[in-house]
This record gives C-alpha cells, sequence and structure tokens, in this order.
C-alpha cells in the first residue's frame, strides 16, 4: 500500500510537471514530448542502476521516483499519437524522424544515465 | 490552477494503474521480454487516439482531454521504462527482442494510435 501511495505521488509531480512544460511551450508541439521523454530516460537509467540508492534509499522512494514520477513524467502513448498525427496529415518524412529520434536519442540517453551511475555509484 | 490539479490527480491513478498492471504481468511472465510495459503503451496508445477522436468531433471537451489524455493516459503510458529495458536488451544482447520490443512498441503504438483516433472520429 505504501508503495502504491509513493507511485501516485510521484506520479502526480511528473504529470503536473509534463502538462505544465506542455502548457508553457504548447505551440511548439512536440518538441516538449520530446524533450521531457529524453531527460526522462536518463533519470530513470541514472536511478535504477546507482549502487548507492541501490543500498541507502528506502524502496519507497525508489519506487515513488522511478514508478512514479519518471513514469508519469515520460509518456508513451502521446508520442505515438503525435506520430499518426503527422502520418495522417501526409508528413510522412516527419513521422518517420520524429518516431526514430526519440527511439535514438532516449536510448542513448537511457544508456548514458545508466553508465553515469554505474561508474559514479561503486561503493 | 484546477486543471493542473486535475492533472496531477489523473497523473496518480495512471501511474498506479501502470504499477498495478506490471506486477500482475510479471507475475505471470517468465521471458526477458517486457511485455508489460508493450501492452500498457499500445493500449494506452490506442485508448489516447480514441480520446483525440471524440475530442475531434467534438464529443468531449478540452478539458476533459487534459485529465484523461495528459493526466492519465500520459502518466499510464511511459517512455523513460520503455527506454531503459531496451538499453537493458541490448545489454544482455537480446537483439531480436530489442528491435521488436523498439519498433513493435513504436509502430503497433502508432498505429493503433490512429485506429483508434479514426474509429472514435468516424463512430
Amino acid at each position: 500500500m505504501k508503495l502504491y501511495i509513493a507511485v501516485m505521488i510521484g506520479g502526480a509531480v511528473g504529470a503536473g510537471l509534463r502538462y505544465g512544460v506542455g502548457a508553457a511551450l504548447a505551440p511548439v508541439e512536440p518538441l516538449p514530448t520530446f524533450v521531457i521523454n529524453v531527460i526522462g530516460c536518463f533519470g530513470l537509467g541514472w536511478l535504477l542502476n546507482h549502487e548507492k540508492i541501490k543500498q541507502r534509499w528506502p524502496e519507497t522512494v525508489r519506487i515513488g521516483l522511478g514508478t512514479g514520477f519518471f513514469g508519469g513524467l515520460t509518456t508513451f502513448s502521446t508520442y505515438a499519437m503525435q506520430a499518426g498525427l503527422m502520418m495522417s496529415a501526409g508528413l510522412l518524412a516527419t513521422a518517420s524522424a520524429y518516431l526514430l529520434a526519440s527511439i535514438l536519442f532516449g536510448l542513448l540517453a537511457a544508456w548514458l544515465g545508466m553508465r553515469t551511475a554505474r561508474r559514479g555509484g561503486e561503493a | 490552477m484546477m486543471l493542473l490539479a486535475g492533472v496531477m490527480l489523473f497523473g496518480a491513478l495512471g501511474a498506479a494503474l501502470r504499477s498495478a498492471l506490471s506486477r500482475l504481468v510479471q507475475r505471470r511472465w517468465r521471458s526477458s521480454f517486457p511485455l508489460a510495459t508493450w501492452l500498457i503503451n499500445v493500449s494506452g496508445s490506442f485508448a489516447l487516439g480514441i480520446l483525440y477522436g471524440l475530442m475531434h468531433s467534438q464529443r468531449i471537451g478540452y478539458e476533459t482531454w487534459l485529465l484523461l489524455g495528459t493526466g492519465w493516459l500520459g502518466a499510464f503510458t511511459t517512455f523513460s521504462t520503455f527506454g531503459v529495458e531496451a538499453v537493458t536488451l541490448i545489454e544482455q544482447k537480446k537483439y531480436g527482442y530489442a528491435l521488436f520490443y523498439v519498433f513493435g512498441s513504436a509502430l503497433i503504438g502508432l498505429v493503433f494510435a490512429w485506429l483508434g483516433m479514426k474509429g472514435a472520429y468516424n463512430w
């Protein structure tokens, strides 16, 4: 039960932040979603691979931040729908570029986050 | 301000639902393929497409779209876990799974978002 409360608190803050950033930068969609997704990949990769965090932070905090905050901050449904909208508008190249750039930079950021944590987190 | 609070509330629910579903699937699924996140992201993309179609045909308002789309489905689906899981598959040298996971999430998610959108719009 405690873990679910942590996930809900983290999810609320993550979703609120995503909404706030999106609202502040509304006309330039899908850029906010792209940037948020890439940053979130780095953050989660870092959090899940940091030895000291694994050992010293309580599970509620780790799950609240990882599953809750970074999970709620980043989003897949908006990403897929934005690409679908580009495609149905006939912008095939833009849609493909958006799909691929998010994957490429997202995975690269996740990998960098994981690597940074493993290097810095060795006790 | 009220909208932000609403997005946060629905974001909390979306993140909790993701957490619960993911536990449920992982208890029964023994392969290293990240089925839970795949199912969550594809179904969430479909649902977001439906919502978009409903909004575009003016059967739900913009505020409902924000609460359920940005808040609930935005937090239900996740890009950060997707990125970290994909990198983990690559690190484990499970390239086939990694390829299917990455492109199977993006392309199937896109198609389902589009189907939901068209279906709801024409319904």
